[in-house]
């Protein structure tokens, strides 16, 4: 009695946490278009269509961090064989796609009037990301293809792995191929920007974060339901 | 009176040396590949001749499209073969190092890669109007053959037990390989075009870099890939 009790206690913090936390992403997101939209400047040479960046910035970070969360849970998953660590390369799997999509349009969108093209081949950094996006994708189509299983998750946990390896080209790319695309300018030593930029910025950053992590906390309670659900059909069919 | 395990180096000899015979027995892998290149050479030819002008420029694009899907096949047979015929499990019971089936099976494949290209190149100078035989080509052939068996193997073992291998192999290998294709087909491209070694020189390493890393990363994973 107590037990149960216990758990509809928890349940309801578990949902009461989970409201504030969408309560404070959804503030966050306001400020954070406030901020870049009306409070930060326009931006001399490129105008109106540097906004864009701050959108597409923070999601290619997120991008990144995905790719990096399906790194490391593929590695502790084949070496614990915990399924918890499959849901989680799963669930950053599909954030990781989400946002690359995004950062591909986005960074579309930008070059058309700024390079005067929609795409360029010759760009490293957008053609791996490209490449990035295709792995992934890969990668999820062998998740729906295959049988949830060990089998499938530990298949997808190797490539999930290998998918990595390709990001560093990725990202340092920019570094040996620059070619059209404009070196990263939080990182340039030369250039720092101004803090009535930077701070737009951050709050994107940390806004695109808050909405991604709740997502991913939805994903991830939707993939431990599903989990349980076939672990029960599995019961009832040795049954 | 037990007999010792193999060291790595000798068990490495008996796999590459049974692969070799089941390709010397059977005739299979390379045959195919040399007629599915060919063909494909054929095709690209009938395509592209109606509008391009000069022919010449789209070989390196030819030459390595036509290895990666060829080597496709190739790493396919090689997998799925081991697999209906439960070799891979007969493999898996003896105390032989999952690393050197890896090793064996990389060895192989770049070996009938190599083989392919040997007859390759003349047949693509002959039908295609354009000298590629060039004594330059030979190390940026070696670092791509690699790059194509070391990620190959490895992705082709990992999807033998799931039911969509076929379909998934090249959706996976190939934008994996993307880095080794662009760096062998620039190359490649620059050499045709007679270039200093300093306009492809970093494409080539970049490509050696890249095998030295999936190599290691694959070698260290083979043993999950495999195992049921």
């Amino acid at each position: 009695m107590d037990k149960s009790s216990n758990g509809k206690r928890s349940k309801a913090i578990d949902v009461n946490r989970f409201t504030l936390f969408g309560a404070v992403t959804f503030i966050l997101v306001l400020v954070a278009t406030y901020m870049s939209l009306v409070a930060a400047p326009l931006e001399a040479v490129q105008g109106v269509h540097q906004k864009i960046f701050y959108i597409h910035v923070p999601l290619a970070f997120i991008a990144y961090a995905s790719i990096t969360v399906v790194f490391i849970a593929s590695i502790a998953f084949l070496t614990t064989k915990n399924p918890k660590w499959d849901r989680l390369a799963r669930t950053s799997a599909e954030i990781g796609i989400i946002s690359t999509t995004i950062v591909l349009f986005s960074g579309s969108l930008w070059g058309r009037p700024v390079w005067g093209a929609w795409w360029s081949w010759s760009d490293a950094r957008l053609v791996t990301t490209l490449v990035m996006w295709l792995i992934y994708m890969g990668y999820l189509m062998l998740r729906s293809l295959g049988e949830s299983n060990n089998q499938t998750a530990k298949v997808s946990s190797i490539i999930g792995i290998l998918g990595f390896v390709n990001v560093p080209i990725t990202y340092f790319s920019v570094y040996l191929w620059t070619y059209l695309h404009p070196l990263p300018t939080l990182q340039s030593s030369t250039e720092r920007p101004e803090s009535s930029i930077l701070m737009p910025f951050l709050w994107s950053f940390l806004a695109y974060s808050a909405v991604i992590i709740l997502i991913g906390i939805v994903r991830n309670k939707i993939e431990k339901s599903s989990d349980e659900l076939e672990t029960i059909k599995k019961q009832n069919q040795i049954r | 009176m037990s007999k010792s395990i193999p060291r790595i180096d000798q068990q490495v000899f008996r796999l590459f040396y049974r692969e070799l015979l089941i390709e010397f027995r059977a005739k299979e892998q390379l045959t195919t590949m040399v007629i599915f290149a060919l063909t494909t050479i054929i095709i690209f030819q009938f395509s592209f001749e109606m509008r391009a002008g000069n022919i010449k420029v789209l070989i390196p694009g030819v030459l390595w499209i036509s290895v990666f899907f060829a080597s496709m096949l190739s790493l396919n047979r090689s997998f799925s073969r081991d697999q209906e015929e439960n070799t891979s499990r007969g493999i898996a019971s003896t105390p032989i190092d999952p690393l050197s089936i890896y090793i064996s099976k990389v060895l192989t494949n770049t070996i009938f890669l190599c083989a392919l290209e040997v007859i390759l190149l003349p047949i693509i100078t002959v039908l295609l109007n354009s000298s590629i035989l060039y004594i330059n080509l030979i190390p940026v052939l070696l670092v791509g053959n690699i790059g194509v068996s070391a990620t190959g193997a490895i992705v082709a073992a990992t999807l033998a037990n799931t039911k969509s291998r076929e379909t998934l192999l090249p959706v996976i290998l190939l934008p994996l390989l993307l880095p080794v294709l662009l760096g062998c087909i620039t190359a490649t491209g620059a050499i045709i075009d007679e270039q200093p070694i300093t306009k492809y020189g970093h494409w080539v390493q970049i490509v050696a870099i890249y095998d030295i890393i999936f190599t290691l990363a694959s070698g260290l994973m083979f043993h999950f890939a495999i195992e049921n």
